[in-house]
């Protein structure tokens, strides 16, 4: 008789192939559902919850109606706009039971968020490993979300099954340190973010302040991981003097950081919100970052001895 | 019909009604085909060249006639041709007198049944016209249509070049001598001697226009211009050309009267002379680049859309070194030169220098999809086993139109029929009936409810496929016999091997290796309907084959969940081994069944190939709903490349599925990449590794688009075509489709061009 095997399981939300921008070489990057944060500004809302989400992308829906039969919960709706039946969605409703996917045959539905083992993952990730040698830079897998330090344990047992790949961490570092002390071994590259400067800020933006991410920061630091700093910077809401010097001065304090890469905002996660259903802060621009927003940054950086930055 | 890009078009029928009698006259007169064509050469040539244009430092503009002498086509139509609908509205609202009238009447009555298309449709033998009646395929559902023209012309412009009008009169001349000996007929090298003397008058012509413009222009600089093209048209009527300017003005009047369309490998014919003139400090590399330009804007003028291939680079070049000096201008000029021909083509080897594959690359990096990259390294070898020919001769190989491959001044494979295999999976689940016309398209069959397996239903498949197949292969024959006895096409004979020594026309028996191939369109919406078939009704058993065959015929009206049941069985393009290996299947038993018809029909070999066009959308209109969840009339997936919105694993997956396809044994296939402007022009160049990668694994052609204005427009007005399109915005990459109208508008409004 066989044992039966017992396989780990996450929720996650996506899996990008050819990603080119979480790290070196050309990457798969696997986004984790679930984040112990709620940055104001998140691209990824949907990340957010650990449960199963709808998102409903009227941009592609043809207001067939086929969805409005097929839920139980009186989540899919019709409304008259001048004559035009067109459909509603209340997305509070929902309870993530699938059906109205079934006969949405437009791609207009889709319901974030996805058991999957361990096992499955790694066969996905499998068939893209020959692209992870194709540059000089090896490229290989990057884990992101939402926060991928909540998964560990199963991020541990599937970077068993893809022996020799080059794992980056994108996390923002909130996390217990027993997890760090954990999955260190296994990651070559963190890439680590930076919000803001200031504790009590941090906590009003992002619903934590940031003792325990720089506590992390230093440790990883400490036992000589490589670790580039990623940096969201919103229009008049951290983009402050005082943030500058902030990671001009954690730059200083690490000299072996790698550099620092600059994440412009950028509206796109409120539209997301708007696809879930969620009501977006009003704190936040309702402009992107402009260029010229993003060169005045790197002289700001600049001016305070910052060089190892570029703009993600 | 094209509308040749002339500033002052011809508006009066004039040429039309001369060429119309000079038929007459010619008929009336001669016998042999030959005297015939030449009669009408010389009614055609110098009658329809048009003046050299202020933005022109080349002459070389053309209007074709809505009556004339063609090959194909987008050269106005294939031998005798005549263009009914705009004969007729030219009658409808004629201004001249009776007298102009009467001969637009003439005209129409005189060409109907005398135009080469109508004697050729009209006499194909009753066994093939029963299995493919109609050539009508964009107005009318059919399975195979057959395609009525000489496509693909590559003649020997290297010879030209080298030997010009004299050398070419002497080798006629001493073929004529021979005549005796060889028993051909010197009527026949007459008639060649003759049709270069309307060359010559052709040269005349535009240096007369050239002198003209010279005499017009205030500007003393293009004065100068003008005199010395002038002077250049007038040299190469009596002497092989010495210069740049001669070698591209003797290359392009000559491919005029073909009419040719393909302009072969431009770096090795004109290569030489291109270094010559520039080592010589007769003209600036910037004068070059000025000439390669214009006749850029020249081959766009001609208007013929899928055509106009200029070919650089790759292994057989007999100069490569001043071959690959030219290239490197040639991409410069593609850059520049922003039309939509010439398709500009590099093949390339892994001895290509570096420049010449950045220039190439800088050239997609700006949106212009040239130059269309051919690996050589592959598809030497792929040609030489599909075309069972020597490496030296596969080293010839050219691409033509759409893709299909010849060989140099050597080979002919008009592509003369189309095979829409998603039609005919339609009509083996109908059992040879076709649901859209409401009538019997093929023989009649069990229907897929009548199949008790998945393999018995495929087989039926398959014997549809062959019985089309085969009908087409006939045809392709017939074809070339029938425009063999009635068009000697001297000028392109001339310079084709064997046609000299043979005394024969090329499609007559002077062509020493007639092929053919056939132009397949459905293959990956058939492999994904086969999927789901196979899946659905026969695996799972979710699905019986009644309950799917009434959600087709109902084009899934009130069978949305079927339908989506069907959607989600695996797609090709995701690297899934099941719907993968069914594509794999069909693709080789297509190639296969396709290729062991030339012996049989007496071709040289006979080839399928998967190229882009329009044909896609075109024969998708008249295919009701499929079992991979398309909808009735929605377009078929573009050559190999996966349904649109159906690669949801990522362009990684895409490729390990696209690699998958063998083409050693077909004429030629096309992929395509799409790519934004941020990703490729990635400071690490990684979508540009991406690209080596696949064809360092075997990939044997790619197109790759760089995402422009243009595209996002077209993303925006039809999302459910572009779900594959990325984009980058702030700190990540988004599906384009998804994103909201705003931020759509955003990004639409940041890119550049
Ligand atoms: S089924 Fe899909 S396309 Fe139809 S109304 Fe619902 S969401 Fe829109
Ligand atoms: S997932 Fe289930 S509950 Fe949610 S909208 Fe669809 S059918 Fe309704």
């Amino acid at each position: 008789m066989t044992e039966p095997v017992i396989d780990t399981y996450a929720t996650i939300f996506d899996i990008q192939s050819f990603s080119i921008n979480d790290g070196p070489g050309i990457r798969t990057t696997v986004f984790f559902k679930g984040c112990p944060l709620s940055c104001l500004w998140c691209h990824n809302p949907e990340s957010h919850t650990t449960g199963v989400q709808l998102m409903y992308h009227s941009n592609l829906c043809t207001h067939c109606m086929q969805c409005v039969g097929a839920c139980a919960q009186g989540v899919h709706g019709m409304r008259d706009v001048n004559g035009r039946l067109m459909h509603t969605v209340d997305s509070t409703l929902c309870i993530g039971s699938g059906e109205c996917l079934k006969v949405c045959c437009y791609h207009a539905l889709s319901l974030v968020g996805q058991r999957v083992s361990s096992d499955q993952v790694a066969q996905r990730i499998l068939k893209d490993s020959r692209y992870f040698t194709v540059s000089e830079e090896r490229g290989g897998v990057t884990f992101s979300g939402g926060e991928p330090m909540l998964h560990v344990p199963f991020i541990l047992e599937l970077v068993k099954k893809i022996p020799g790949i080059h794992i980056c961490m994108e996390t923002s570092g909130y996390a217990g340190r027993k997890a760090f002390e954990e999955v260190m071994p296994v990651v070559d590259l963190f890439l680590f973010d930076y919000k803001v400067t200031d504790a009590e800020l941090h906590r009003r933006l992002c619903g934590a302040d940031n003792t325990m991410i720089l506590e992390n920061l230093e440790y990883l630091y400490e036992q000589g991981k490589d670790i580039i700093l990623r940096i969201p910077l919103i229009p008049s809401v951290n983009d402050t003097d005082e943030h500058f010097d902030g990671i001009a001065g954690i730059m200083k304090r690490y000299p072996r950081i790698l550099r620092a890469e600059i994440m412009p905002y950028h509206t796109y996660g409120l539209a997301k919100s708007g696809e879930l259903g969620l009501e977006p802060s009003a704190l936040l621009p309702r402009q992107g970052a402009t260029d010229e927003m993003v060169d005045t940054w790197l002289e700001k950086l600049a001016e305070r001895g910052c060089t190892k930055v570029c703009r993600s | 019909m094209n509308h040749w890009k002339v500033r002052n078009p011809r508006e009066d029928l004039s040429f039309e009604i001369n060429f119309t009698k000079a038929h007459r006259e010619a008929v009336a007169a001669y016998s042999h085909p030959a005297q015939i064509e030449l009669a009408l050469l010389k009614a055609q040539y110098p009658a329809i060249l048009m003046p050299i244009e202020e933005t022109d430092i080349l002459a070389g503009r053309i209007q074709f006639g809505l009556v004339g002498l063609g090959i194909q086509g987008q050269t106005g139509g294939t031998g005798y041709y005549i263009d009914e609908p705009r004969v007729t509205e030219a009658l409808e609202f004629a201004t001249g007198n009776a007298q102009y009238r009467e001969n637009l009447h003439d005209m129409l009555t005189y060409w109907k049944a005398r135009n080469t298309y109508e004697q050729v449709l009209r006499n194909t033998p009753s066994d093939i016209r029963s299995i493919i009646p109609s050539e009508q395929w964009k107005t009318q559902p059919v399975a195979a249509s057959p395609i009525i023209r000489m496509a693909g012309a590559f003649i020997d412009f290297d010879k030209l070049v080298s030997i010009g009008i004299p050398g070419l009169r002497k080798e006629i001349a001493a073929a004529k001598e021979a005549c005796p000996d060889t028993g051909n007929d010197p009527v026949y090298f007459d008639c060649l001697d003759g049709a270069l003397d309307v060359l010559v008058d052709c040269c005349h012509a535009y240096a007369d226009f050239a002198i003209a413009e010279a005499g017009t222009t205030q500007n003393p600089q293009r004065k100068v211009e003008m005199q010395s093209l002038a002077d250049a048209c007038i040299a190469i009527t009596s002497r092989a050309p010495s210069s740049l300017l001669e070698a591209i003005e003797l290359c392009w009047i000559y491919g005029l009267m073909c009419p040719l369309i393909e302009f072969g490998r431009m770096d090795e014919y004109l290569g030489d002379w291109y270094a010559h003139d520039i080592d010589a400090q007769v003209i600036t590399e910037e004068q070059a680049l000025r000439m390669i330009q214009n006749l850029f804007v020249l081959i766009d003028s001609l208007d013929c859309e899928t055509d106009g291939r200029v070919i650089v680079g790759g292994y057989g070049r007999r100069n490569p070194v001043n071959a690959d000096r030219f290239c490197l201008a040639a991409c410069e000029a593609c850059r520049t030169v922003k039309e939509i021909l010439p398709q500009f083509t590099l093949r390339f080897d892994k001895d290509t220098p570096p420049e010449i594959w950045d220039a190439s690359m800088r050239c997609i990096g700006e949106g212009r999809t040239f130059p269309l990259l051919y690996n050589d390294e592959v598809l030497i070898p792929a040609v030489m086993h599909a075309f069972d020919v020597d490496r030296a001769r596969a080293e010839t190989y050219m691409p033509l139109g759409c893709g299909e491959i010849e060989f140099d001044h050597y080979s002919f494979g008009s592509p003369n029929g189309s095979l829409g295999t998603l039609k005919v999976l339609e009509l083996a689940i109908h059992g040879g009936f076709d649901p859209v016309g409401k009538t019997y398209l093929s023989f009649k069959s069990p229907t897929l409810a009548e199949c008790s397996s998945y393999e018995e239903f495929a087989a039926i498949y398959k014997n549809h496929l062959t019985y089309f197949i085969e009908a087409q292969a006939k045809y392709e024959k017939y074809l070339y016999e029938a425009i063999g006895k009635r068009h000697p096409f001297m000028m392109v004979s001339m310079l084709y091997d064997g046609c000299l020594a043979t005394g024969k026309g090329i499609f007559d028996g002077g062509c020493q290796y007639l092929a053919g191939s056939i132009e397949l369109y459905g293959n990956v919406d058939s492999a994904n309907s086969l999927a789901a078939i196979k899946r659905l009704v026969f695996e799972e058993r979710t699905m019986s084959a009644r309950e799917m065959i009434t959600a087709l015929d109902n084009n899934f009206v009130g069978f949305e969940q079927q339908r989506k049941a069907m959607m989600d069985v695996p797609k090709y393009g995701n690297d899934d081994a099941f719907v993968d290996d069914i594509l794999l299947d069909l693709h080789n038993f297509l190639c296969e069944t396709v290729r062991k018809q030339a012996p049989k029909v007496g071709l040289k070999s006979y080839l399928c190939v998967n190229i882009n066009n329009a044909q896609n959308t075109t024969l998708g209109r008249w295919v009701g709903a499929t079992p991979d969840g398309r909808k009735s009339g929605m377009p078929m997936a573009n050559a190999n490349n996966p349904a649109s919105g159906t690669d949801t694993n990522g362009l990684t997956c895409m490729l390990n599925s696209i690699v998958k396809l063998p083409h050693d044994n077909m004429a030629g296939m096309v992929q395509n990449l799409r790519f934004t402007r941020e990703t490729w022009n990635n400071k690490d160049g990684k979508a540009q590794l991406l690209v080596r990668d696949y064809f360092e694994r075997g990939g044997a052609q790619l197109m790759v688009t760089v995402v422009g204005k243009r595209d996002l427009e077209l993303a925006m007005a039809h999302p459910e075509e572009h779900t594959d399109l990325i984009v980058r915005i702030g700190g990540l990459s988004a599906r384009f489709v998804n994103l909201k109208k705003d931020v759509q508008q955003e990004i639409y409004d940041r890119t550049s061009y």
